[in-house]
């Protein structure tokens, strides 16, 4: 579903495979997006660097497939609350508790054929895309979009636009207090002016904490 | 004929000239920009859409969509960067032409090949869908069923990636789907007793979440990449010589791109990939490929916009979403009150034939948007990541909450944009989640009525004909794609390029 910015799984393969690599710039095209980030991780990876361990190859099919099985039993599990009922008279939970097991299978089959995988290494065996988690940037990025919400109705939209979009700039990689204070001052007079001035969004500029 | 004049009147009001320009323009800006694509632009306009009957609304949410497809070819042919994977193939003759000082007549070949593939497309679309809908009026529940199940696995067997991964993606968002009041019983399902959720999660805030969200996480990690020399354009004039060169491409690439971009799934990057090599093959001179053919650039340019426009045909007949995208259209579609699927090209002739005229308008204001802009668009490469990524988050949270004035909208955003992050990281792609959970309450409502109707029978999925025969497509398109055989050629025909 290659469609746009590689929200395709075939995303990452595009570019990297077919980018003539000797106009120097290895993997420029790569970079682009989304779809990018899987690129540039398969250009570093085809360098002859040291073999990777079977953990780092198979680490993130145990992990998915692990995801795939709790959620399935999840599902099922909580779908056994609601009437099952049979394929005739179907109940709530029959088509959820249906599809609950089938996720849970399929995430076995990622375990499965991960453990095959991690017994038996292949020759050209590729390191997937492992890049170092930005663990407290990224934390100030979720931070930012939950405080939105915990404070957009007690202090309005000015506010709590100016102080979500501060946190999230700190984020940027680099970026000072002081700059990101000015890029949150300037992405807040654009959404002032797109939101209540051009789309009239009734949502008050000022909350009862501030005032409003 | 009287339903085009019905079309190029709707598309001709003042309101939806203006709304199919401001798609058009910033469907080429996030073409053009690393670090957002239309995906997520979409997404965060969804919200805004609200506001604008389901036409003006529709053909804005387009026009984002087919711009973007012209957007990423300028920067591929520039920068060598393209914006879309679509572009990627043109990237590799487009760049060598800029680097020979022909950048002008690239760009020129780009647009007037996707102007000229967009506009049989757009005719394709018009001839072809009305017959489709007519048909699939006549499917039952069961050949429905089979029919959404033919789709989901079509849209991942043509992709790349591990089959077993996005066939979970599917399963995990179809369940997501069934959040909420179920319709038959009224029983609130999975939301843990909270009110909030008895509609189901947030649309909106799920893909925002997913595509907006976790994508900044994901750059975040590894960075993006800026370029810093940009190809000179000298003079968009083509020789007499140049359009002998490239309209037998540019028909055979909008023919393969009309066909191509009805599947489900990666229609029109397989279709720019696909005509590239055609070219190849049968050119006298296969060698001037990779070193700048023009060929090389009128052929993937028209067999992507062609598949970007047909690609709307499952969305507008079947109700079936061919990639996220059409995806998120499904969304605004039932956000603004109606189902799509087959009925609507007879309950909404307005809506129908509108977009189908907007698209071709669009395509001619894209024309004029982007051969004398280019500087304009190019300069937008100069906008710092670390700039763009609050701004996306603040349009995120502002219109997520919008939606309802409701917190618990922003909250559902921080979940899945966490949750889409972690499974990337593991090598899961979002988009089979999205087609699942759009696709998931229509699944189960035809396979409920369809065992009504047998009276328990789970059988007449195949003895029903057509449900069988969409059942038996379904499994050959999944033994294709893990046959490793056919992998490895599709990989050599990537690679050959190289």
């Amino acid at each position: 579903m290659a469609t746009d910015n590689g929200p395709a799984p075939d995303g990452g393969r595009g570019p990297s495979e077919v980018t003539p690599p000797r106009d120097g710039s290895t993997g420029s095209a790569g970079m682009s997006g989304p779809a990018g980030a899987v690129g540039a991780a398969t250009v570093g990876a085809a360098s002859p660097a040291a073999r990777p361990s079977r953990w780092q190859l198979t680490k993130a099919d145990f992990y998915s497939g692990a995801i795939f099985v709790a959620f399935g039993i999840a599902f099922a599990a909580a779908s056994s609350q609601y009437t099952v009922g049979t394929l005739l008279r179907m109940g709530p939970g029959y088509f959820p508790r249906l599809l609950g097991i089938i996720l849970a299978l399929m995430g076995l089959a990622i375990i499965a054929v991960a453990v095959l995988h991690w017994l038996r290494p292949s020759s050209d065996d590729t390191l997937p895309e492992d890049q170092p988690v930005p663990w407290l940037r990224g934390a100030l990025l979720l931070v930012a979009v939950l405080l939105f919400g915990f404070i957009i109705g007690g202090a309005g939209l000015l506010p709590t636009v100016l102080l979500t979009t501060f946190i999230a700039a700190l984020a940027g990689q680099g970026t000072t207090p002081a700059r990101a204070a000015v890029i949150a001052v300037g992405i807040t007079i654009l959404c002032m002016v797109i939101f209540v001035f051009l789309l009239r969004l009734t949502v008050p500029l000022f909350g009862p904490w501030v005032g409003g | 004929m009287d339903n085009i004049l019905l079309g190029i009147q709707t598309a001709l009001t003042p309101t939806n000239l203006l709304v199919c320009l401001i798609g058009c323009a910033l469907g080429t800006a996030v073409g053009v920009l690393p670090g957002i694509g239309p995906t997520a632009t979409i997404a965060l306009l969804l919200p805004i859409t609200f506001n604008f009957d389901p036409v003006s609304s529709l053909i804005m949410l387009a026009g984002i969509y087919y711009g973007a497809q012209y957007g990423g070819s300028t920067t591929a042919i520039l920068l060598n960067l393209p914006g879309e994977t679509s572009a990627a193939v043109t990237a590799i003759d487009g760049y060598q032409m800029a680097r020979k000082g022909r950048a002008g007549q690239a760009l020129a070949t780009a647009a007037l090949g996707s102007f000229f593939a967009g506009t049989v497309a757009t005719v394709v679309l018009a001839v072809f869908a009305p017959p489709l809908a007519e048909a699939a009026l006549k499917f039952g529940p069961a050949e429905y069923f089979s029919l959404v199940v033919l789709g989901l696995v079509a849209s991942i067997a043509l992709a790349s990636g591990s089959l077993w991964k996005a066939l979970a993606m599917i399963m995990l968002g179809l369940l997501l789907g069934l959040v909420g009041q179920d319709v038959e019983s009224g029983a609130s399902r999975f939301t843990f007793g909270a009110g909030e959720l008895d509609g189901g999660l947030n649309f909106v805030s799920l893909a925002v979440g997913m595509f907006g969200v976790a994508e900044i996480l994901r750059n975040l990690a590894t960075g993006i990449h800026r370029p810093s020399m940009v190809r000179e354009v000298k003079s968009l004039r083509l020789s007499r010589q140049d359009f002998k060169d490239i309209t037998p491409p540019v028909l055979r690439g909008t023919l393969m791109g009309s066909l191509l971009g009805i599947l489900p799934g990666a229609g029109h990057v397989l279709a720019s990939f696909t005509s590239y090599s055609v070219e190849k093959r049968l050119s006298k001179t296969p060698e001037r490929f990779g070193h700048g053919a023009i060929e090389g650039v009128a052929a993937p340019e028209s067999a992507n916009n062609a598949a970007a426009q047909t690609s709307f045909i499952p969305l507008l007949t079947l109700g079936l979403p061919a990639n996220p995208v059409m995806a998120l259209l499904i969304g605004a579609f039932i956000i603004q009150g109606i189902t799509p699927g087959p009925n609507v090209i007879n309950d909404e002739p307005v809506l129908f034939w509108g977009l189908i005229a907007s698209m071709w308008v669009g395509n001619l204001m894209l024309v004029a948007l982007n051969l004398p802009l280019i500087g304009l668009w190019v300069k937008l490469l100069t906008i710092p990541y670390r700039v763009l990524f609050p701004a996306i988050i603040a349009f995120s949270t502002i219109g997520c909450y919008s939606l309802g004035l409701n917190a618990y909208h922003v909250f559902v955003i921080a979940f899945f944009g966490l949750l889409g992050y972690v499974l990337i990281r593991f090598g899961c792609e979002p988009a089979p989640l999205l087609l699942g959970f759009v696709l998931g309450p229509l699944l189960e409502e035809n396979f409920r009525r369809a065992m009504t109707i047998s009276r328990g029978d789970a059988s007449v999925l195949l003895t029903r004909p057509i449900s069988l025969a969409m059942l038996i497509v379904a499994a050959i398109f999944l033994v294709v794609a893990v046959l490793p055989s056919i992998k490895k050629k599709r990989d050599v025909v990537f690679a050959e390029d190289e």
